[in-house]
């Protein structure tokens, strides 16, 4: 009995709602963390290696997790693509024409060494970063100065202050960490492995690669000076134990063995171990959150299959989603139809996409829109063999070979090749190498999603002279802009491009969270990451 | 008479099994030794010689060999009655062996004065200083100087590798000294010097030596006895003029018929045809009796005993006449 | 003898040299981009030209390649992780004891277990013990070790409670991983010197010195295996590689985190100074370790410590010679 899109829109939407109420909640009456009794310790195991606790340090989820338990930014975020709530800042301006945000910090602010937090602090911040991370992510400002006390300027790039949801997403969402000079220059290894933030927990051990231990923060400015405190920022744990296990099959031994109490990254075939009907059931249970990757397909314009409309259809109605959902997800998992998410993801996402049926799975249309190829070229079906690269990635080539076995069907010949992601992004520069694409990423936006702007054609090569692209660009420049951007404009693009066949959405997977029975309430933050401290329990 | 005899060796048998072989090594071998008295084992090689003198002191490999009967009577007492314990203890000490190839029977890894020294503090109860001193002094009465004590096997011609194995053999004064073809590997001018050493050594300690070689030459400058040996048997034994000066056996005249001579000069050499029968199926008569030119059917039905030939002279063939009936 | 280390060790220089230009060459032209993995898939062209630059990915090679060599040899500064900014110096420090003693332990218990039990088997060939010998280490060769150290996790560790079952805590947390890791070289060890033993054992040295009336015990400890220990020394060598190399595994099967699991990140993630650096470092161990070898080969053999006496660039004689 197959899972029908009801279903599915049942459960995102289900899980939308839930997270919104709970949000709700946590907007109301949490000014200063209930007094939990019972547990006040939690242990949790993450798989990957935290490396670097410095603030302006590149890294993978665990050290994300870690850092949004101890540091701040200017702003926060509840939900991905929400305006921005206060944190050290209490509000921001933006000044389109002379590329300026100005910030107006609040009150009573002091990192976990007790020093005062002031507008300086914040620029030292933004500017000792910058000067640190030898990175060109930071390259949308040049410098940061304060004004007085309270009140700092960001001198943007006038190129970076207009595109959308950058500005929210530099003071947020992709923000600088918040920390004092005072110690910065106090820490004898640029605060890798001790880091002074201004959140709930602070570092109280850290040992390199494989034990991070996080105490709450007595005197959490935010919580002292009387500011409400949000869901994700609320200490409801004296201590969290953060060991680092690398052997994932490991993670789930730890958990049976009582050495940690809950894990988000516990392997596909353990997790039933703990769902209901499991070994371990009574003592554990597992809360579903929507994962942050998506598989999906783009198209090359610069070669012949790829550049031409029927095969592009045919090959995405030769898609069977279902198949592969029940195949390889158990049945559980989220269509993404636009190449991103559902509310959880960013902002210019609209949930009537979800009501549409893209490319219906059909072998029948993937053979008329095959045909017409053939009848136009000539040629024979044995003739035709499409290129197709895919990222080994999380899994990706499974429902790559689902794909293949389905256009082996249709009599067409399939040159698949799996490359590890560094020489996938290699391969995506020749424009010849491949016809069409299955890769995985995490997603902020529809423009910057897909690519489609002059700087960044590596997917698709479209030929910049050609008619065709600078009518892609007349759909895409509006969008671009946060002062020409319109849900319309969105609409339009993603109607062309779906018109066109040039991205087919998959689905993703949802990530499961082990967390022990006497956790009542996980809480996920805008950027997919369990904030442990958080979590209510008894 | 056995109470006089310091080595009796009676009916002795030794098998080697192999892939469910089983090779007669040894059939029934028996002689004597009085003390100070040396006895020549001569024989083609694969005759069981060796095999011989390595029953003796005890150290055939068991897996493959296997004593299968007999007596070994040192003064009195059964060599093969008694456990390894017992046997460790008589080994350096009361029976020495020296065996064919100086190369590789030393040590490469031990200082050649220490390997003298081990055996030494072995059997003796002596300080390590007067092991050591001792070793020293066997080196200098062996022909070497006492400073190569520190030096390595490697460093060592094959003549003088040979002497730290006497040196070795005597250091505490054996009975008993078997020596397997000790000049063998050794160059004709090294040969002589060797075989003087252990001749004075042999006098002067009074030490009792089987000597195992398939060279008659050397057998005329040593030994007192001589027993031929063939195909595990000893098929004439005597004293060293009963056996040069009356061979009997069919096999003993044809060793001496191959000896090339100074006085004749003769076109070939005149070997004895044939090979030496397979270990594992012996004939069931005489074992000589395939390649004897003089065999017998009554040769060939059955096994032939030692017969007496007068004194010390024994010969096991049924042909053999008795003395003066030439 | 002390002129022959002295020149050994003074060849790694050369060696090491070599291994960095190739492993830095050999990372030149690997395909991947390191500036798209810093930043991501949604980064612009320009984003990720500015980000060579600051990573010195745009200049040519014999400039990069001497910039590498300079910073590495004479500023001693292997340089920071592209990946996760924590400077690759800091890491190793903590790292590369770790995974030291790991295959060290795992060497030692390899020797300690696998001689004797060698020696065992080929004295007493073809008899029951030198059977479970052959098979056992027969088995312990084919077991893929990974597969062996997670039931052994399970059954020590899940099922039994005697053991931790990851991470550095305590000692405890050793055991698993130094016995798993080693019973691949009691096996090989075991083998080796049962089959150098049999060989010796039939030696003439061997008869001598039975022949002189020593025990059984001090025959084989102090004539046979000796003369035998010169194979399973020349395998040392390979097996160290083995065991650098195959603590990835027990690494990251027991969370202890050292330079296995380091360099191999660094490779999927086209961390340069990372994998630069880690290579360099593994060669000088081995490179070191070759050398202490090649000594204790020649302690074994007196043999050996004459050719090389011989062969050494005798100083004193040289300065005499100036001076004359």
């Amino acid at each position: 009995m197959k899972l029908t899109r009801r279903d599915f829109l049942k459960v995102s939407l289900g899980g939308a709602v839930s997270l919104s109420a709970s949000m709700l909640l946590a907007g109301c009456g949490s000014g200063g963390s209930e007094k939990q009794t019972g547990h006040t310790k939690i242990k949790v195991g993450v798989s990957g290696d935290p490396k670097s606790l410095a603030p302006y340090a590149l890294g993978n989820d665990a050290r994300k997790m870690i850092c949004f338990h101890i540091y701040q930014a200017a702003m926060h975020l509840l939900k991905a693509g929400d305006t921005p709530i206060p944190a050290i800042c209490e509000s921001y301006e933006m000044d389109m024409d002379g590329a300026t945000v100005t910030v107006k910090l609040r009150d009573g602010i002091h990192d976990h060494d007790g020093n005062p937090f002031t507008a300086s602090d914040l620029a030292y911040s933004y500017n000792t970063t910058k000067e640190v991370a030898n990175s060109a992510s930071y390259d949308y400002f040049t410098e940061v100065k304060a004004i007085d006390e309270k009140t700092a300027v960001i001198y943007y790039n006038p190129t970076d202050i207009v595109k959308r949801n950058n500005v929210e997403s530099a003071l947020a969402q992709g923000g600088v960490y918040m920390f004092t000079q005072a110690a910065w220059e106090a820490s004898e290894d640029a605060m890798v492995a001790t880091p002074v933030g201004t959140g709930p927990y602070r570092v109280s051990s850290f040992s390199v690669g494989a034990k991070v231990i996080l105490e709450k923060v007595e005197d959490f400015w935010q919580a002292e000076a009387g500011y409400e405190v949000p869901r994700d920022y609320q200490a409801n744990f004296d201590e969290i134990e953060i060991s680092v296990i690398t052997e994932v099959s490991q993670i789930a031994i730890a958990l049976e063995t009582g050495d940690i109490d809950a894990s988000a990254n516990v392997s596909e075939q353990d997790i039933t171990l703990f769902q209901e009907g499991g070994e371990h059931a009574d003592d554990f249970k597992v809360v579903k959150n929507e994962g942050f990757l998506g598989y999906f397909m783009t198209f090359n314009a610069h070669t012949e299959l790829g550049g031409n409309i029927n095969i592009r259809k045919a090959i995405c109605h030769a898609v069977d989603l279902d198949g592969m959902i029940n195949t390889l997800a158990k049945g559980e998992a989220v269509r993404m139809n636009a190449p991103y998410g559902t509310a959880s993801s960013a902002g210019d996402y609209d949930p009537k996409w979800d009501e549409r049926e893209y490319f219906p799975f059909s072998m029948d249309t993937a053979k008329e829109y095959l045909d017409k190829y053939l009848a136009e070229s000539g040629k024979k079906a044995e003739d035709v063999v499409v290129k197709f690269a895919v990222q080994n990635n999380a899994n990706c080539p499974k429902p790559a070979e689902i794909l293949q076995a389905k256009l082996l069907e249709l009599g067409i010949g399939v040159d698949m090749k799996v490359y590890d992601p560094a020489t996938f992004n290699t391969i995506l520069t020749e424009e010849d190498s491949y016809d069409f694409t299955m890769y995985c990423m995490g997603w902020n936006g529809v423009v910057n999603a897909w690519q489609l702007n002059d700087s960044s054609n590596y997917y698709y090569h479209f030929d910049k002279e050609s008619a065709m692209y600078q009518e892609l660009l007349s759909y895409t420049e509006p969008c671009m802009s946060r002062v020409t951007w319109t849900q319309e404009a969105t609409e339009k693009l993603w109607q062309y491009v779906y018109d066109n066949a040039w991205v087919r959405g998959l689905y993703k997977n949802y990530d499961n969270i082990v967390v022990p029975k006497w956790v009542n309430e996980v809480v996920i933050n805008f950027n997919r990451n369990c904030m442990y401290g958080s979590f209510v329990h008894d | 008479m056995k109470d006089n005899q310091f080595l009796s060796v009676e009916d002795l048998v030794v098998e080697y099994t192999s892939n469910d072989q089983v090779i007669h090594a040894v059939n029934r071998v028996s002689f004597r030794l009085d003390k100070g008295q040396t006895l020549g084992l001569v024989g083609e090689t694969g005759a069981g010689k060796t095999t011989i003198a390595k029953s003796i002191i005890g150290i055939l490999p068991d897996p493959p060999a296997k004593v299968r009967g007999g007596r070994i009577l040192l003064e009195g007492e059964d060599l093969l009655q008694l456990d390894d314990r017992h046997m460790q203890k008589i080994r350096g000490k009361k029976i020495s062996m020296v065996f064919q190839d100086p190369m590789t029977a030393l040590n490469p890894n031990m200082k050649v004065g220490h390997q003298i020294q081990e055996v030494v503090e072995l059997h003796e109860n002596v300080s390590r200083k007067e092991a050591e001193e001792h070793a020293k002094r066997m080196l200098e009465m062996v022909g070497i100087p006492r400073d190569r004590f520190y030096e390595y096997p490697h460093q060592f011609s094959g003549g003088m590798k040979q002497r730290v194995i006497i040196a070795m053999a005597l250091a505490c004064k054996p009975d008993l000294l078997l020596a397997d073809e000790p000049t063998t590997a050794l160059d004709v001018t090294i040969q002589a010097q060797v075989l003087e050493l252990i001749k004075n050594l042999k006098v002067e300690q009074q030490t009792s030596m089987i000597l195992i070689t398939h060279d008659l030459g050397v057998v005329a400058g040593l030994c007192d006895y001589v027993g031929v040996v063939y195909a595990g048997e000893i098929i004439e034994y005597g004293t060293l003029e009963d056996i040069f000066d009356h061979p009997t056996h069919p096999y003993t005249i044809g060793l001496f018929g191959a000896l090339p001579s100074m006085g004749k000069r003769v076109k070939r050499l005149s070997p004895i045809h044939g090979l030496p029968p397979d270990p594992s199926k012996l004939p069931e008569g005489c074992s000589f009796s395939p390649r004897c030119p003089r065999a017998t059917e009554a040769c060939k039905k059955a096994p032939v005993e030692m017969r007496n030939l007068g004194g010390t002279h024994e010969c096991r063939c049924i042909l053999a006449d008795k003395p003066g009936d030439r | 003898m002390i002129n022959y280390i002295i020149k050994r060790l003074l060849t790694l220089i050369p060696v090491v040299i070599a291994v960095a230009i190739v492993i830095f060459t050999i990372m030149y032209f690997v395909p991947g981009d390191p500036a798209k993995n810093i930043l991501g898939q949604d980064a612009t062209e320009e984003q990720l030209q500015r980000e060579r630059e600051l990573l010195g990915l745009a200049d040519p090679y014999f400039v990069q390649l001497g910039k590498f060599l300079y910073q590495l040899f004479i500023k001693l500064n292997p340089g920071t992780s592209w990946l996760s900014g924590f400077p690759v110096m800091t890491e190793l420090r903590v790292r590369i004891p770790r995974t030291l003693l790991l295959s060290f332990l795992t060497m030692a218990l390899g020797v300690a277990v696998g001689i004797p039990l060698g020696v065992t088997a080929a004295v007493n060939q073809n008899k029951l013990p030198d059977k479970l010998c052959m098979i056992g280490s027969m088995t312990f060769i084919s077991i893929p070790d990974f597969w062996l150290a997670l039931e052994a996790v399970i059954l020590f560790g899940l099922r039994l409670h005697w053991l931790p079952t990851f991470g550095m805590s305590s000692w405890k947390c050793w055991i698993l991983p130094v016995v798993c890791g080693s019973l691949p070289g009691i096996a090989s060890n075991a083998r080796q010197t049962r089959s150098a033993m049999l060989e010796v054992i039939r030696s003439d040295y061997v008869a001598t010195a039975k022949a002189k009336g020593l025990a059984p015990g001090a025959i084989k400890y102090k004539h046979a295996l000796p003369n035998a220990l010169i194979p399973l020394i020349t395998m040392m060598g390979g097996h160290l590689a083995r065991c650098l190399g195959g603590s990835m595994i027990l690494e990251n099967i027991f969370s202890m985190p050292g330079m296995g699991m380091y360099l191999t990140t660094g490779i999927t993630q086209r961390d340069y100074p990372v994998v630069r650096s880690v290579v360099v470092i593994l060669a000088i161990v081995f490179g070191v370790v070759m050398v202490l070898v090649d000594i204790v080969y020649a302690f074994v053999d007196p043999r050996i410590k004459a050719i090389y006496e011989n062969q050494t660039f005798n100083l004193a004689f040289w300065r005499k010679r100036k001076d004359a």
